[in-house]
C-alpha cells in the first residue's frame, strides 16, 4: 500500500489546519492507511496541490485545482462531524487502494 | 509557561472585540504592536466565527506576531456577530472570543486540539458563560494545559 500525500488547507494555515491535520493523521492510523499530512494556506492551493493525492479544506473552496478537494469543516465546528469523519475515512481508504 | 488572560465586557462589533483581546495580550508583552492589525486583516479575509452550537470565535494571526504564547478570552455579556469560518457569507452570534497568540511549535498542536475539542462540548460552553470570571482562569487552565 502506497503512502498517501494529503494536504490540509485553511485560511491562514495555522490553527484550523493544524487541528484538521492531526485529526486526519489519527483517522488514517485507525484505518491503517499510510498518510503523510502537510498543512498550508488556502491561497497556496493552486500552486502546490498537484503534488498531493487529496486536499481537505476547513472552509469553503470551489476552485478546480486538479486534485480532489473535500470538506473537513465539520471536524472543527462539530456540525455533521460524524458524517464528515466517515467520508474522510472512505476517501483515505479508496485512494490508498488505487494504483499510483 | 503559557498564560490565559480573561476579560469580560461588551464590544460593539467583532473589530472591537479583537481590539480588546489584542490589547490585553499586548499589555502583558505577549504580542507585537501590529498583532491587532494583523488579526483584523486575517479575520476580514478568513473569519473565525464557529457555529450557533458553539458561539465562539477564535481570531489569531501568524507566529511572527507572537512574543510569548498566550490566550486571551473575552466574555461578552451581550453577543456580537462574527462571520463564520465554514461560510464567510453567514454570521454567528458570539458570546466568547478566544484570541490565540500561538507559536508554531509542537506544543501548539496539542493546545489547539484541546481548545477545539473543549469548545465542541456544550457543557463546557455553558460553564464558560456562567462561571464567575474569578474561576474561569483555573477552569480553562485545567481544560487546556492539564
Amino acid at each position: 500500500m502506497r503512502e498517501l500525500k494529503v494536504l490540509v488547507a485553511c485560511g491562514g494555515g495555522i490553527v484550523t489546519s493544524t487541528y484538521v491535520s492531526s485529526e486526519i493523521e489519527e483517522i488514517a492510523r485507525k484505518v491503517n492507511v499510510k498518510a503523510h499530512v502537510t498543512k498550508t494556506q488556502l491561497m497556496n492551493l493552486p500552486a502546490v496541490a498537484k503534488d498531493y493525492d487529496v486536499v481537505f479544506v476547513a472552509s469553503k473552496y470551489h476552485e478546480d485545482i486538479g486534485v480532489p478537494v473535500y470538506s473537513a469543516t465539520g471536524v472543527v465546528t462539530g456540525i455533521n462531524e460524524e458524517e464528515e469523519r466517515e467520508n474522510i475515512q472512505k476517501v483515505l481508504i479508496a485512494l490508498s487502494q488505487q494504483q499510483s | 509557561m503559557d498564560q490565559i488572560y480573561i476579560i469580560e465586557g461588551n464590544a460593539s462589533d467583532w473589530r472591537e472585540a479583537i481590539f480588546m483581546t489584542s490589547d490585553e495580550l499586548w499589555k502583558h508583552g505577549c504580542v507585537t504592536d501590529d498583532f491587532y492589525n494583523s488579526c483584523i486583516e486575517r479575520e476580514e479575509e478568513f473569519p473565525t466565527g464557529l457555529t450557533e452550537n458553539c458561539p465562539v470565535a477564535i481570531p489569531h494571526t501568524t507566529k511572527e506576531k507572537v512574543k510569548k504564547q498566550a490566550i486571551c478570552v473575552l466574555r461578552l455579556p451581550k453577543s456580537i456577530k462574527f462571520h463564520r469560518m465554514d461560510d464567510p457569507e453567514l454570521e454567528v452570534d458570539v458570546d466568547l472570543v478566544f484570541n490565540l497568540a500561538l507559536k508554531d511549535n509542537n506544543q501548539h498542536v496539542i493546545f489547539i486540539a484541546r481548545i477545539i475539542n473543549m469548545l465542541k462540548r456544550p457543557e463546557t460552553i455553558r460553564e464558560l458563560k456562567e462561571l464567575p470570571v474569578s474561576q474561569l482562569t483555573e477552569y480553562l487552565q485545567n481544560c487546556i494545559f492539564a
